[in-house]
C-alpha cells in the first residue's frame, strides 16, 4: 500500500478520496463506453455511469470548497487515516487542490459525455483542461518546482501525488478517446495532412519533453550535475525532439503538396478529358437531334402522303387501338359520320354507332386480333340514309417487338352490289322455279310420249306381221297360181314389212339405252361373250368363224348393254363383208391400269376414214339396203351404251382392210 | 287325243295366222279364240256363253296376249291365280312387247312361258309345232285343270 500510495518515499501520497474519485471516475468511463457493434450503450449504464461520474464530481466539488472557504465537513478521512499528513504538512486524507479540480473536470465530463453545446462538446474541453492539469502537476513532480501552482496558494502538502497524476492523465485521454469518432480526436485519428501534423506535433514533443524533463530530473537528483549544464542539456534536447517531427511534418507537408499537385495536374487533365469526351458528346448529341428532326420530318411527311392518300380513297379507312379507341381515320370516314379527325380521337365506335353494330365491329375486330392476319366480312352499319353494308377487310398491326397493338380496317360500301346480288339471286330463283316447272312438264311430256311411242310401236308391227304374214302366205299356198312377177311382188311386201319391224325394234331398243336404268357393276366378260357368240346359228362354222384370244377380263358396265354392244358389233363384223367371203372376227382385250379395251376385228370390206364418225349417227347407213340389209341403228345403239357406260367406242378401218372396232371400259374396283 | 287351245289374241290377223299355223302343223288341236281379257276370264269360269263345256272345254293350253282391250293380259293372269280351280292352269304368253318389265310381271303372275311373236311366218310356225310338243305332247298337265 505505500508503494502503491506514493512512488518514492517522501513523496506526496495518493489520499483515500483521490483514489474513490478515480475509481469512480474509471467506472464511469468503462460503463459509458460504447458498444463497438452497436455503437451504442445500455440505458442502465448510461444511467449508472453518469451517477459515477456525478459522484466523483460530487466529492471533488466538496473538496475544493473546503479549501475556498476553509472548510472541514469529515469526509477527508473516511476511507483511512492519514497517518503521513503531519509529515509533508498537509490536511490530513484531503485530496489535493488540483486533483479534486481534475476530479471535477473529469466527472462532469463523463457525465456531459454525449452533451454537445453549441459546435463543440464541453465533455472534451473538460478532459483536455483535466490533462492539462495533470501535466502540470506531473511537470511538478518532474521539476519538483512546488512554486508552480496549487500547494503555494491552496494550502501547502496538497500536491498532487504521481499515481493520481497517472490516473487522471490516463482518465483524461480515456475520456477524449471515448467518443473518438467526434471533436478533437477526429483530427488526431484522420488521414488528412492535418491529422498527421497533429499526431506528429503533438506526440513527438510531449513524448520527448517529458523523457527529457524525466532524464534531467534523474541528472540533477541523482548524480547531481551542474544546474547549468542540466538547462543546457535540457534546452538542446527540446531543440532535437522539436526539430524532427518538425521536420517530418515539414517533409510530410512537402510531399503531401507535390502529391496534391500531382492530383491537381492528374485532375485538371481529366477535366479536359472529360471536357473533350461532353464536348464529342455535345457534338454526337446535336448530330442526333438533327438526324431525329430530319426522322420526324419524313415521319411528318410520310403520315401526310398517308394521310393525303387514305383521304381520296372512296373507302373508309381508320386504325383502332386494342381497346377500340380510334388512332387515324380518312376522310371518308369522317365524311360519313360527320365528325372531325380531331373529334374521333379517343372515340370508340360504342360512342358513335348503335350499341348492336358496334358490338359487331368490336367482335370482328377482336376475331382479327386472335387470327393473327386480315380477315373478310360484311358489317351492317346506320348512316344518314339508312343501312348500308360494308366489306370490311381488317388486319393486326404490329409492333417491332411483334405485338399488335391496332387494327387497321378499310371498308367498302357495297350496298348497291348487295342490292343486286339479291335481285339476281331473287332472279335465279325465279328462273330456277320456271326451270323446274317446265322440266316437269317436259318430263311429263316426254313420259306421256313414251307411252305413246311404245304403244305406237307395238301397234304398228301388227299390221306388218299381217302385211308379211299374207305376203308369205301366198307366197307359200299359191305359189302355183302366181307368175313370177306377182311373185316379185309379194316378196317386196314381205321384205319391206320385214326391214319396217326390224327398224321398230331397234328404234325401241336405242330408246331403251337412252332411257334405262343402267346400274355399272363389274361384269365377267369372259362368258357373257363366249355364251352370246354360242347363241346365233349363223355365227357358227363353216358359215362364219369367230375367234376369241385368251381370258377376256371382267370390265366395270352394264350386262344388258354390254350384250347389246358385242352382239351388234360382232353382228356387223359378220354382215359387212364381200358377198361370197367368208366372215372371220376375232375378239380379243388389252387392259391398262384402270381400263380395258375390248376388240373385234373382221375381214370384211372396211370404212372409209370420212365415215368413221358418221357411222355412230342415227339411221346413218353406208351401203344400199339391197347390199346390206339393216336399220342404221345397230351403231348408235352401240356408241350410247357405252356412253351411259362411261366409256368409250372407236374404230380403224380403210375400205377393202377390214375393220377393227374397241370399246374402252374401266376395270372394276378391286375388292 | 285332242286338247283344247284358247288364244286370248284381240288382232284378227294374229288369230288367224295362229290357227293356220296349227291347221298347217297338222294339229288336230282345237284352238278356241277369246277377243279379250273379258271374254277369256268368262270362258274359263264357264260363264255366260260359255256355259256349255260340251262346246267350250276347259283348254289344256291357254295362249294370252298382253295388250288387250277391257282386261289386259296381267289382269287374267291375276285373276287365274286367285281362282281356286284355275290356278295350276297352263298360260303361255304370245306378245309382241319384248320388256324386261313385262316378262318378269308375267312370269310372277304365273305364265308358264313368254314368247315374242315374230314376224315371220314360218317361225310362228315353229313356235306353234314346239308349243304343241311340249305342253300338249310331252308335258303331263295338271289332272284338274286339263280335262
Amino acid at each position: 500500500m505505500p508503494s502503491f500510495q506514493s512512488v518514492w518515499p517522501g513523496a506526496h501520497r495518493l489520499t483515500g478520496n483521490t483514489a474513490l474519485m478515480l475509481v469512480l471516475l474509471g467506472a464511469a468511463l468503462a460503463l459509458l463506453q460504447n458498444d463497438p457493434r452497436t455503437g451504442q450503450h445500455s440505458r442502465w449504464r448510461g444511467w449508472a455511469g453518469r451517477a459515477g461520474a456525478l459522484l466523483a464530481a460530487a466529492i471533488g466539488l466538496v473538496t475544493l470548497m473546503e479549501y475556498l472557504f476553509g472548510w472541514n465537513v469529515g469526509i477527508d478521512e473516511w476511507l483511512w487515516k492519514d497517518s503521513l499528513a503531519a509529515a509533508r504538512d498537509a490536511i490530513p486524507g484531503r485530496p489535493s487542490f488540483p486533483a479534486a479540480l481534475c476530479a471535477v473536470y473529469l466527472g462532469l465530463g463523463l457525465a456531459l459525455l454525449d452533451v454537445p453545446f453549441r459546435r463543440f462538446w464541453p465533455s472534451q474541453v473538460l478532459a483536455v483542461l483535466s490533462v492539462l492539469i495533470a501535466l502540470l502537476a506531473l511537470t511538478w513532480h518532474l521539476s519538483d518546482t512546488t512554486w508552480f501552482y496549487g500547494e503555494v496558494r491552496s494550502h501547502r502538502g496538497t500536491a498532487m501525488s504521481i499515481p493520481a497524476v497517472t490516473g487522471f492523465l490516463i482518465l483524461g485521454v480515456g475520456l477524449l478517446c471515448a467518443r473518438a469518432e467526434r471533436g478533437l480526436m477526429v483530427l488526431l485519428r484522420s488521414h488528412t495532412p492535418g491529422g498527421i501534423l497533429a499526431r506528429r506535433l503533438m506526440l513527438a514533443p510531449v513524448v520527448g519533453l517529458l523523457l527529457t524533463g524525466l532524464v534531467y530530473l534523474v541528472l540533477s537528483q541523482g548524480f547531481k550535475v551542474d544546474r547549468m549544464v542540466g538547462t543546457w542539456a535540457f534546452g538542446l534536447s527540446i531543440l532535437i525532439f522539436l526539430t524532427f517531427p518538425i521536420w517530418a511534418a515539414a517533409h510530410t507537408l512537402h510531399e503531401v503538396g507535390l502529391e496534391r499537385d500531382e492530383a491537381h495536374r492528374a485532375l485538371e487533365e481529366r477535366v479536359k478529358h472529360r471536357t473533350a469526351e461532353l464536348t464529342q458528346a455535345n457534338t454526337a448529341l446535336e448530330t442526333e437531334i438533327a438526324e431525329r428532326r430530319q426522322a420526324e420530318d419524313a415521319l411528318r411527311k410520310s403520315q401526310q402522303l398517308l394521310q393525303a392518300i387514305i383521304d381520296n380513297s372512296s373507302a373508309c379507312v381508320y386504325v383502332k387501338d386494342l381497346e377500340g379507341h380510334y388512332l387515324l381515320v380518312n376522310r371518308r370516314w369522317t365524311q360519313l359520320v360527320h365528325l372531325s379527325n380531331e373529334a374521333v380521337q379517343g372515340k370508340r365506335a360504342f360512342d358513335i354507332f348503335p350499341a348492336e353494330q358496334a358490338d359487331a365491329f368490336r367482335a370482328f375486330d377482336q376475331k382479327v386480333l386472335a387470327a393473327g392476319h386480315a380477315l373478310e366480312a360484311e358489317e351492317l352499319v346506320s348512316l344518314d340514309d339508312g343501312l348500308h353494308t360494308y366489306l370490311s377487310v381488317k388486319c393486326p398491326l404490329y409492333d417491332e417487338s411483334g405485338r399488335p397493338y391496332a387494327v387497321c380496317g378499310i371498308s367498302t360500301d357495297i350496298t348497291e352490289r348487295k342490292l343486286a346480288e339479291v335481285a339476281v339471286l331473287e332472279d335465279r330463283d325465279r328462273l330456277e322455279r320456271q326451270a323446274a316447272e317446265r322440266t316437269a312438264k317436259l318430263r311429263e311430256t316426254i313420259g306421256d310420249l313414251e307411252a305413246f311411242s311404245y304403244s305406237v310401236a307395238h301397234d304398228m308391227r301388227a299390221p306388218l306381221r299381217s302385211m308379211r304374214g299374207f305376203a308369205e302366205l301366198l307366197l307359200d299356198e299359191f305359189a302355183d297360181q302366181l307368175n313370177s312377177e306377182a311373185h316379185s311382188y309379194l316378196e317386196r311386201i314381205a321384205g319391206s314389212a320385214s326391214r319396217m319391224d326390224n327398224l321398230i325394234l331397234d328404234a325401241l331398243n336405242y330408246t331403251h339405252v337412252l332411257r334405262a336404268d343402267a346400274p355399272l357393276t363389274p361384269v365377267e366378260l369372259d362368258p357373257l361373250v363366249r355364251n352370246l357368240v354360242a347363241t346365233y346359228p349363223e355365227w357358227q362354222l363353216p358359215e362364219a368363224e369367230i375367234r376369241i384370244d385368251g381370258n377376256l377380263p371382267p370390265v366395270l358396265g352394264n350386262e344388258a348393254f354390254l350384250t347389246q354392244c358385242v352382239s351388234n358389233l360382232v353382228g356387223n363384223a359378220i354382215k359387212f363383208v364381200t358377198p361370197g367371203v367368208a366372215p372371220r372376227v376375232r375378239i380379243w382385250a388389252e387392259s391398262t391400269e384402270t381400263n380395258v379395251r375390248i376388240f373385234v376385228e373382221d375381214n370384211g370390206i372396211g370404212i372409209a376414214s370420212k365415215d368413221h364418225e358418221r357411222i355412230f349417227g342415227m339411221f346413218e347407213r353406208l351401203n344400199h339396203v339391197t347390199q346390206y340389209p339393216g336399220t342404221g341403228i345397230g351403231l348408235a345403239i352401240v356408241h350410247k351404251a357405252v356412253e351411259r357406260m362411261g366409256g368409250g367406242v372407236d374404230l380403224v378401218s380403210e375400205p377393202g382392210k377390214g375393220s377393227k372396232f374397241w370399246i374402252e371400259l374401266k376395270k372394276p374396283p378391286q375388292p | 287325243v285332242t286338247k283344247t287351245i284358247l288364244l286370248v289374241e284381240d288382232e284378227p290377223t294374229d288369230a288367224f295366222f295362229f290357227s293356220h299355223c296349227v291347221k298347217k302343223a297338222g294339229l288336230a288341236h282345237p284352238v278356241q279364240i277369246a277377243q279379250d281379257g273379258r271374254e277369256a276370264l268368262d270362258y274359263l269360269k264357264g260363264s255366260g256363253q260359255f256355259a256349255d263345256r260340251e262346246k267350250y272345254p276347259l283348254p289344256c293350253l291357254v295362249i294370252l296376249d298382253l295388250k288387250l282391250p277391257h282386261t289386259t293380259g296381267f289382269e287374267v293372269l291375276e285373276h287365274l291365280r286367285q281362282h281356286p280351280k284355275l290356278r295350276s292352269l297352263i298360260v303361255v304368253v304370245l306378245t309382241s312387247s319384248s320388256s324386261h318389265q313385262d316378262i318378269e310381271k308375267a312370269y310372277e303372275l304365273g305364265a308358264k312361258a313368254y314368247l315374242i311373236k315374230p314376224t315371220d311366218s314360218h317361225q310362228l310356225l315353229q313356235i306353234v309345232k314346239a308349243l304343241s310338243d311340249f305342253w300338249l305332247t310331252h308335258n303331263h298337265s295338271p289332272p284338274s285343270s286339263c280335262g
